[in-house]
């Protein structure tokens, strides 16, 4: 009961933090009076729902939103098997640690441009290039959270000789979860924003391309109206399958 | 059958255990007694294979056992699956295990719902439902009080008397290695070496 009644109170503060945000942009767009600087809610939501009816929105929502997961796909993989080995294996640590500080302080921008000229003008290149930008911070958030394994846990496993795949899934993974979710919830968000650079500077569909062609005609309200749709998508995915995840994965902590 | 004979054992440049040596048959429990930090945890290491750096020869069997100092659970799993996925038992196997115990009704709590000393006696079931050929034991009852520790000291008693097993038992405390043991042993000085117990 005092599960439920704390999640109805932060459902309500979420509701209540989002309309002062859409408030706060209604008060600007009003007070700022000029519609091709700061359209207002009111401008912008008819936009939206004209994209939507055309299907325009959906087709490169659906692109976008492709890319968004391709890229964190390979990103949580490769960042959690390489974040693994620098965590547990001092060797290896020592060996990769140049390459991920090079690879962390690597611009965006140069990334996504040497892809596209080294991979080409396609898909490939696209999801390569964000990979690459995010692989880098989820390998430093998981090598720090195999350091802080508990080690009695893993005499456990030793002693009572799990298998391999049985110390991963049940001692392993579970301890690595909120690192695993901190890494998740920031690398989504990161990636979307450079799927955008890397839609606008080289593809021919997506909200990144969407927004390329409306800030060439000065349409601040289409690119509003593209952007927040798919802001709104990631709220979506963040409240329909990242929190429930989370909430799963840390029952233990609340039984 | 164990068969230890360490030459040396070192941490660091600290060497902690001299020459220790004891052989152990099945069903017998050898007690270690001596006070904190002498070195009785890094000797049942050293047998339990969870170091493997020292100068000797240890034969165990195979098929071991540990009651850590704390009861180093699971936290996200029940205490059902503390047994069946540490050892791999069945679901019945591992019941009965806990009615041994006494947690037969609290099988699908998780540890942290689980009072210290049911933590210690699921430990308990952890290691007895191993069904091990050798059994470890590092000082479980620390940090129990009295009643606990004489609660914790019976059931080991029955547990061990209903099964025929070559244990090694650490302890701070004579009176509970007196309870337990079929042979008691002090380790002292360092580095450490093993010597009869006072009387």
């Amino acid at each position: 009961m005092k599960w439920a009644a704390d999640r109805s109170g932060s459902i309500a503060v979420t509701a209540t933090s989002i309309l002062a945000m859409v408030l706060g942009w209604w008060a600007l767009a009003l007070i700022n009076g000029d519609p091709t600087v700061l359209p207002g809610p009111w401008r912008v939501l008819p936009l939206v729902g004209a994209e939507l009816a055309s299907g325009d929105l959906i087709h490169h929502l659906a692109a976008t939103l492709r890319r968004v997961a391709l890229a964190f796909v390979i990103a949580m993989s490769v960042g959690i098997a390489v974040g693994l080995l620098m965590g547990s294996n001092q060797g290896a640590d020592q060996w990769l640690d140049p390459w991920l500080i090079a690879f962390l302080n690597l611009p965006a921008l140069v990334t996504i441009v040497l892809c596209y000229l080294w991979i080409g003008l396609n898909e490939v290149a696209a999801v390569t290039a964000v990979a690459i930008n995010k692989i880098p911070t989820v390998v430093v958030t998981i090598r720090e959270g195999t350091r802080a394994l508990d080690r009695q846990l893993s005499d456990v496993a030793t002693v009572f000789r799990m298998s391999r795949w049985i110390r991963f899934r049940h001692v392993v993974l579970p301890q690595l979860g909120p690192y695993i979710a901190s890494a998740g919830r920031s690398g989504i968000s990161l990636i979307w924003k450079i799927v955008l650079v890397v839609e606008f500077l080289g593809r021919s569909d997506g909200i990144g391309f969407k927004i390329h062609l409306y800030f060439q005609l000065f349409d601040v309200g289409m690119v509003l109206a593209y952007a927040l749709s798919f802001v709104v998508v990631m709220l979506v995915i963040e409240a329909l399958f990242l929190r429930p995840w989370e909430a799963h994965a840390a029952r233990w902590r609340h039984a | 059958m164990i068969s230890v004979s360490i030459d040396s054992k070192s941490i660091g440049d600290t060497k902690v255990l001299g020459r220790v040596s004891f052989e152990i048959s099945e069903g017998e429990t050898l007690a270690v007694v001596g006070p904190s930090g002498v070195g009785k945890t890094t000797l049942l290491r050293v047998l339990a294979g969870l170091d493997t750096e020292f100068e000797g020869q240890v034969q165990v069997p195979e098929h071991c056992a540990m009651v850590f100092q704390e009861p180093a659970l699971l936290p996200w799993r029940s205490a059902l699956q503390n047994l069946t996925l540490v050892n791999g038992v069945s679901d019945a196997a591992a019941r009965a295990a806990l009615g041994e115990v006494g947690l037969r009704d609290l099988a699908n709590r998780f540890p942290g719902q689980l009072s210290l000393g049911q933590r210690r006696r699921l430990s308990l079931a952890r290691a007895f439902s191993a069904a091990p050929d050798m059994l470890l034991m590092d000082e479980p009852f620390v940090s129990l009080d009295a009643p606990l520790v004489e609660e914790m000291l019976e059931l080991t008693e029955s547990l061990l008397a209903s099964r025929s097993i070559a244990t090694v038992f650490v302890s701070h405390a004579m009176e509970e290695a007196q309870r337990l043991a079929t042979r008691i042993v002090r380790l002292t000085g360092s580095p450490a070496v093993f010597e009869d117990p006072a009387p």
